[in-house]
C-alpha cells in the first residue's frame, strides 16, 4: 500500500528534488518495493513521455561536437556495413521470404535515402539523409506518394535494426521472423509484401536506382503482418505487429514461441494493448541457449492460457 | 514463465544503447543521439530560453551520458528520463549561476539590454511552436499544480523555494507536485482522476 508520504517522495524523486539521505533511502526502496518502483515509473512516464513527441529541428551537426569532446575520431564513430552483394544473410533457419523482407527493408531504406546507391557508411549516409530525401522526392512524385506512408515505418525499423548490424558480419547479427496471417496465406491476401521482397531479391542491388515504382505490386494496407527481431545476447525479442485481428469475447491475444519445430511452444504472455491491432513490444525468454525460430499468437481466454496453444490462431510465423 | 515488457521496445533499445555506450561503443552514442536529440533540445530550450545555451547543454548531456553510461540503472527510470535529468541539471546549474550573477554588461550599458530583449523576442517567436509542448503538457492541470510543476521542472526551484516563493506550506507544495504528476500520469494512461 502506498501512503501519502511515499507518493510525495515519489513525485520529488521524479522531479529530481531529493537529496542526501532522503534520496539514498528512497532509492533503496525502489530496489526493494515493486509498488514504489511502479509508482515512480508511472509518474515519470506521465511527465516525460509527452515530451518525446516534441520534434524540434534536426541538429545532427551538433553530434560532431560531442564526438570531439569525447575524443572520438569521426571514422571511429561510424558503422561500416558491407554491401549485400558481398555478404549474404545467413539462411540457417530463416525462410527465404523472411530474409527477403528483412533485406528489402534495409536496402529500400538505403535506396530511399541514398539516392539509389548502397552506402558503405551508414552513419554518414544518414547524416545526409534529409537533403538526399528531399532531392529524391522532388525528382519522382510517384516515389514520394509511395514512400510517404513507408518512411516513418522504415525509420523506426532502421533504428531497431541498427544495433543488430555488425560491420564484420554484415547482417549476420540480425534475425527476422516474418509473421504471416494464417487465413491470408490460404487466400493470397498477404502476397503483396512477399512479392515486393522477391522482386528486389531477383535483381542486383546496384540497379535499385532504376526501379520503376509502377512495377511494384500494390500493397494491401489491411493485411496482417509482423516482424520479430531476436537479440541473443539480451535474450530479448522485439515484435512489430500490424493489423492483428481482434480476439473474441473474453479472449485476448497470447504470444508463444519455440526454437525447434518438434518441441512444444513456450508460453510468453498476453500481448499489451494494441492500437487497431498494431503495436510494438518486446519479450524475454529466460531459458539458456534459446533461439526462437517460430512465433505464434493465439486467442486465449482472459482467465489464463492452457498448457498448449488454442486452435484459435491469429498469426503464426515464419 | 517468460514475460512481455511493459515498457516500449524503444525504451529497451535505448537502454541497450546506453549499455553499449558504457563499453565505449560510439555507434550506440550516435543511435541514441539520433533518437532523442530533437525533443531534448526543445526541452532544454524551454528551460533556458536561449538557443545557443540549449545546444551546448544538449552536447554536454550526451558527453556526460557517454562517460556516465555505466551508472544508468533502468530500474530507476527509462533512458529518455535519465537524459532529461542530466540535461535539466546542467540547465538549472546555468540558471542558478545566472541568478546569482547579474548581467554586469547590461547594468553598465543599459542600451544593450534593449537589443537583447528585441533579439530574444524574435527568437522566441521563431521557437514558439517548439515551446508550445510545455503549455500543451501542463495546461490541463489546476493552477496551483501547474505552477508547482512548472517551477520545479522548468524553472529549477526546489520544493522549499517554491514554498517560499508562493507562500504556501511546504506540505501543500509537495502534495501539489504529486497531484500534478499524478494527473499527467492519468492523462497519459487514459484514466480519470
Amino acid at each position: 500500500m502506498i501512503d501519502t508520504k511515499t507518493e510525495e517522495l515519489a513525485a520529488l524523486y521524479v522531479l529530481d528534488l531529493l537529496e542526501g539521505e532522503e534520496l539514498a533511502g528512497f532509492e533503496q526502496r525502489l530496489v526493494n518495493e515493486p509498488d514504489v518502483t511502479e509508482l515512480v515509473r508511472g509518474l515519470s512516464t506521465g511527465l516525460h513521455t509527452p515530451m518525446k513527441g516534441v520534434n524540434g529541428p534536426e541538429r545532427l551537426d551538433l553530434l560532431d561536437g560531442i564526438r570531439d569532446q569525447i575524443g572520438l575520431a569521426p571514422e571511429q564513430s561510424k558503422t561500416e556495413i558491407a554491401p549485400p552483394t558481398q555478404k549474404v544473410v545467413p539462411f540457417r533457419w530463416i525462410p527465404a521470404l523472411s530474409a527477403a523482407a528483412a533485406i528489402l527493408l534495409v536496402l529500400n531504406l538505403f535506396q530511399f535515402f541514398g539516392n539509389g546507391t548502397i552506402p558503405t557508411d551508414f552513419a554518414d549516409e544518414l547524416t545526409k539523409s534529409r537533403l538526399a530525401k528531399e532531392a529524391l522526392l522532388a525528382e519522382n512524385k510517384t516515389i514520394k506518394a509511395f514512400n510517404e506512408s513507408w518512411e516513418t515505418e522504415y525509420m523506426n525499423l532502421a533504428q531497431r535494426m541498427l544495433p543488430f548490424v555488425e560491420s564484420r558480419d554484415g547482417l549476420g547479427q540480425f534475425t527476422v521472423i516474418d509473421l504471416v496471417n494464417v487465413k491470408g496465406s490460404s487466400n493470397s491476401n498477404n502476397r503483396g509484401e512477399g512479392d515486393i521482397a522477391e522482386y528486389f531479391l531477383s535483381r542486383s542491388p546496384l540497379k535499385f536506382a532504376s526501379v520503376k515504382m509502377s512495377d511494384i505490386p500494390e500493397m494491401d494496407e489491411s493485411i496482417t503482418i509482423g516482424y520479430t527481431v531476436w537479440k541473443k545476447d539480451e535474450k530479448r525479442g522485439y515484435i512489430d505487429l500490424y493489423n492483428l485481428p481482434e480476439a473474441g469475447p473474453n479472449r485476448a491475444p497470447f504470444l508463444w514461441v519455440r526454437s525447434v519445430p518438434t518441441e512444444s511452444y513456450i508460453p510468453v504472455g498476453y500481448l499489451p494493448a494494441l492500437d487497431m491491432g498494431t503495436g510494438t513490444f518486446y519479450f524475454t525468454i529466460n531459458q539458456k541457449a534459446f533461439n526462437p525460430t517460430e512465433v505464434l499468437i493465439t486467442e486465449e481466454t482472459v482467465t489464463g492460457p492452457g498448457k498448449q496453444p488454442s486452435r484459435h490462431r491469429l498469426m503464426v510465423g515464419p | 514463465m517468460s514475460n512481455i515488457g511493459i515498457s516500449s521496445s524503444e525504451d529497451g533499445l535505448a537502454a541497450g544503447w546506453i549499455t553499449r555506450m558504457a563499453k565505449g561503443e560510439a555507434d550506440a552514442l550516435t543511435a541514441l543521439y539520433r533518437l532523442y536529440h530533437r525533443p531534448l533540445l526543445t526541452i532544454f530550450y524551454g528551460i533556458l530560453k536561449d538557443r545557443e545555451a540549449a545546444e551546448e547543454v544538449l552536447q554536454d548531456t550526451f558527453v556526460k551520458a557517454f562517460h556516465k553510461a555505466s551508472s544508468f540503472n533502468p530500474t530507476k527510470g527509462v533512458a529518455f528520463a535519465w537524459l532529461v535529468t542530466i540535461g535539466r541539471r546542467l540547465s538549472i546549474d546555468r540558471i542558478r549561476r545566472k541568478r546569482s550573477r547579474p548581467d554586469s554588461e547590461n547594468l553598465e550599458h543599459p542600451e544593450l539590454l534593449d537589443d537583447k530583449i528585441r533579439e530574444g523576442t524574435t527568437q522566441n517567436v521563431r521557437q514558439g511552436a517548439e515551446y508550445s509542448w510545455l503549455q500543451e503538457t501542463l495546461e490541463g492541470l489546476p493552477d496551483r499544480q501547474r505552477i508547482a510543476v512548472r517551477m520545479a521542472f522548468i524553472e529549477g526551484y526546489t520544493h522549499h523555494e517554491i514554498a517560499d516563493q508562493t507562500g504556501l506550506p511546504l506540505g501543500t507544495v509537495k502534495s501539489d507536485l504529486y497531484r500534478g504528476l499524478n494527473t499527467l500520469r492519468n492523462n497519459h494512461f487514459g484514466k480519470n482522476d
